[in-house]
Order: C-alpha cells, then structure tokens, then sequence
C-alpha cells in the first residue's frame, strides 16, 4: 500500500486501519518472541518461574509480556494506539491537553493488558483524529503518570515538558525530572516517549 | 524556561481508600448509632499517619437506609476528613448500597486516581437485617474487579445483628466480627481499621489477594478475642 492510499483508507475507515495494524503488530510480536525462545531457550532458573506460575504448557509467546503505546502525528491527522498501563497524553495547538484513549478499566493495580494475552487484539485501544491540530504526542509508562497527584497534575507537567523542550530542546532536563519521580516508586519503571509536529508555514 | 518548572508538580504517594459502609436504617436508632458516630469520630483522628510517608490514606463514608447518600463527594485523605454524624430511619436497603458501591468502585469514579496503589479495604457496619433484594446486589458487586481484590470486614453492630447475612457481604464468616459493648466495639473498629490498612499496604504480590484476607481473618479473630477479654463490662450496644 502506497502513503497516498494508507492516508486515504485511514481518513475512510480509521477503524479498520487501526484495528488492522493491531493485528500485524501482534502477529509480528509472537513471532518474534518465538524466534527469540528458540535461539535463546530458558535456563533452568528461569524455567522453575514459569513453572511455578503454571504456564510450562502455554505457549512460549505467553512469556514475554509488554505494555506497547504508539503516537503518531501528521499535518493531516494523528493516531495512537495503546495496549496496557501507561497513558498517551495528546496537546494541541492551543495548549488544549487531553488523554484521547481513555484509561482501560482493565489495567488496574498491578494487573495490566499485555501484548502477550492469548486475547491481546481484544485489548487494544486506539483513537483518531483528522483536525490536525495536535502539535505533541506523549507517551509514558506507568511510573511516570502515578508520579501524580492527579490527572491535572499530571496535564501541567506535559506542558510544562513540551515548552521546555521548544525553547531549548534538553531532554536532560527531562531525564532528570523523571529520575526523581521513579525516585516515587522505584518498584516501577519511568519511562517517556514524545513527538512533536511542527508545522511548515 | 527553568528547568526549575519540570519540577514544579509535586510527586505522589501511594494511595489507599478505606471505605466505611454504614446502615442508617431505623433499627439503628438509639445507642447502636450514637455508638458508631462516637467510635467514629474518635477513631479517624487517632488512624492519622498510619500510611507513613509513603502512603496517602483517603476515606469514604455511604449512609444507607431507603436510599444511599456519601459523606463526601469524594475520598478525603484521613488529614482533613470531619466525621459527620449520621442520623438514622428508614429501611435497611443494603442491596441499594451494594449497587452503589459497584458504580464508585470504578475508574471514572472514586478509583481514579493515578497513583492509586493498592485495593481498597471495605468495612460495612449493621444490625444486618436487610429489607431489600440484596443477595443479587451483592452478587453483582462480587465480580468488581475493585471489590474482588478489596479487604472486607463486617462489623456487627448490637447483640440480636444477623451476621449470618453480614457474612454474604464479606463471603467469607471469618471477617464478620462483633464484640459486647461499645467501649469494645471502639477498639475493635480502631484495631481492624489499622491492621487492615497495613495487611493492605504490605509488599504482597497481587496473586496473594486471598492469603492476604486470610491473614486479615486471623489478626481479627486475634483482636476480637483481646478487647473482649479485657473490657468485660457487659453489653450495651
């Protein structure tokens, strides 16, 4: 498929575009961590959690879970897809900060979605939009968006991260805020991931 | 910009909701309700500080009788709650108060904070003896997530309370508990209040969800047995 047509059957039927990309990046996951099993197999420490776990049987993709957020952002349209905890923060030109994929109700506490669910297609969650107004998508793992007190909190520091990183572009900057919420709860992982559009005047 | 900015939003704790589900219900009238809005006016102050630094204890008060009201809109951290006393009539609808709890029990809810960090521990206090359809409610409330993986206490409030019906609540008799007067009771919600809390916090894996209501079960049978052994002074609940 050629970048006209996709933008043309992403602009028709976002939906099925989306959902179709779900699919690929699950099947193109499972082999991956197959091929991976077979190269390099469980030692037998490893293999006494599976096993104390009760998944010895199940299938080796079961092993290997992960959370996976997407941002997309182009002059005519962006995107995100999400599977697990973590949030996709979206800001828009007029500094307008939304979570466009809702919080999954079934990722609550320690227990979250995973890429590696045997029903993993049944859980992921995207969302759409054609103003093309969005200048930054962010995207974060869980440490990070439960480093605050609320989702306010939360927005400002988006922001706050966006204007930062447009007047002088120091992700060290950044890096070391999020040392110091991972600081918050070590038992997490911090993690952050920006895009940022920039429109061609 | 200051980087200064990065680190102007202030970084969470750990969050706790305890819940306290309290039957307003006209069999309540008299020294069984004043007996509650008096433990309960004493015990949240004295409960302060029990998350430590690391965690933030927030609580959530529902009356129930012919219908449901909150105490507050939200869970107020445990700092800032104010008991305010609750004034009992009407029927025990503790169906009504399940399925109201099912709605709070949510993300969009009283759960959304995004620091929330353990499940909640769920306390109902009643003379049991509900008027209403309340084994369906209580089934239905049974498959919230929330629900599910909380720590339920029952307690029982007065010496004729149907703990028997209590104990469908909790699913499991172990955690309904009662003792013979109030001085007892005050101890006994206090002491739950706090072990509960801790049990709650304490590092477990989530797969240990039912050693952890276990482990609740036997420290209240623990404390049940204590202030009953030392506070023999009769009953008058």
């Amino acid at each position: 498929m050629s970048e006209n047509e996709f933008r043309k059957s992403l602009a028709k039927d976002p939906d099925s575009v989306l959902s179709a990309i779900s699919k690929r990046i699950v099947a193109g996951w499972r082999a991956a961590v197959i091929e991976y099993d077979g190269e390099h197999p469980l030692n037998d420490a490893e293999m006494k959690i599976i096993e104390s776990n009760g998944l010895e049987n199940d299938d080796v993709s079961r092993r290997y879970g992960a959370t996976l957020l997407i941002g997309v952002i182009s002059e005519e349209f962006s995107f995100g897809i999400q599977i697990g905890d973590g949030a996709l923060i979206a800001i828009d030109e007029k500094g307008r900060t939304t979570k466009p994929i809702p919080d999954d109700e079934a990722c609550f506490l320690n227990y979250t979605t995973s890429i590696c669910a045997s029903d993993a297609i049944e859980h992921f969650n995207w969302f759409y939009d054609n103003t093309g107004g969005i200048r930054w998508i962010m995207v974060a793992t869980d440490g990070f968006t439960n480093s605050f007190q609320s989702q306010d909190s939360l927005f400002r520091q988006c922001r706050n991260i966006s204007e930062h990183l447009e007047s002088n572009k120091k992700w060290k900057d950044v890096r070391n805020n999020l040392e110091k919420r991972a600081g918050s709860d070590a038992a997490d992982d911090t993690s952050l991931a920006a895009v940022n559009y920039i429109p061609v005047h | 910009m200051k980087s200064d900015l990065l680190d102007s939003e202030p970084i969470s704790r750990k969050e706790q909701v305890l819940f306290y589900i309290v039957d307003a219900s006209r069999s309540m009238r008299g020294n069984k309700i004043r007996t509650v809005n008096r433990i309960m006016r004493e015990t949240i102050p004295e409960i302060r500080g029990i998350g430590g630094s690391d965690t933030e204890l927030k609580i959530a008060v529902m009356r129930f009788s012919n219908g449901c009201e909150w105490m507050y809109d939200s869970p107020v951290s445990v700092e800032e709650f104010v008991w305010h006393d609750i004034e009992p009539g009407g029927w025990t609808n503790l169906g009504a108060a399940c399925r109201e709890l099912n709605s709070k029990l949510s993300r969009q809810e009283f759960m959304r904070s995004p620091h929330l960090s353990y499940a909640p521990v769920i306390f109902l206090l009643s003379d049991g003896g509900p008027t209403d359809d309340y084994q369906k409610a209580v089934y239905e409330l049974g498959s919230n997530k929330w629900f599910k993986h909380s720590l339920k206490i029952a307690v029982a409030i007065g010496q004729k309370a149907q703990k028997e019906k209590l104990s469908i609540f909790t699913g499991d008799p172990e955690a309904v508990i009662s003792t013979n007067n109030s001085h007892a009771l005050a101890a006994l919600i206090k002491q739950a209040t706090i072990t509960s809390s801790m049990i709650n916090s304490a590092e477990h894996s989530m797969t240990e969800d039912d050693s952890k209501q276990k482990l609740l079960n036997e420290k209240l049978h623990e404390i049940v047995s204590s202030v009953n052994n030392y506070i023999e002074d009769g009953w008058d609940v």
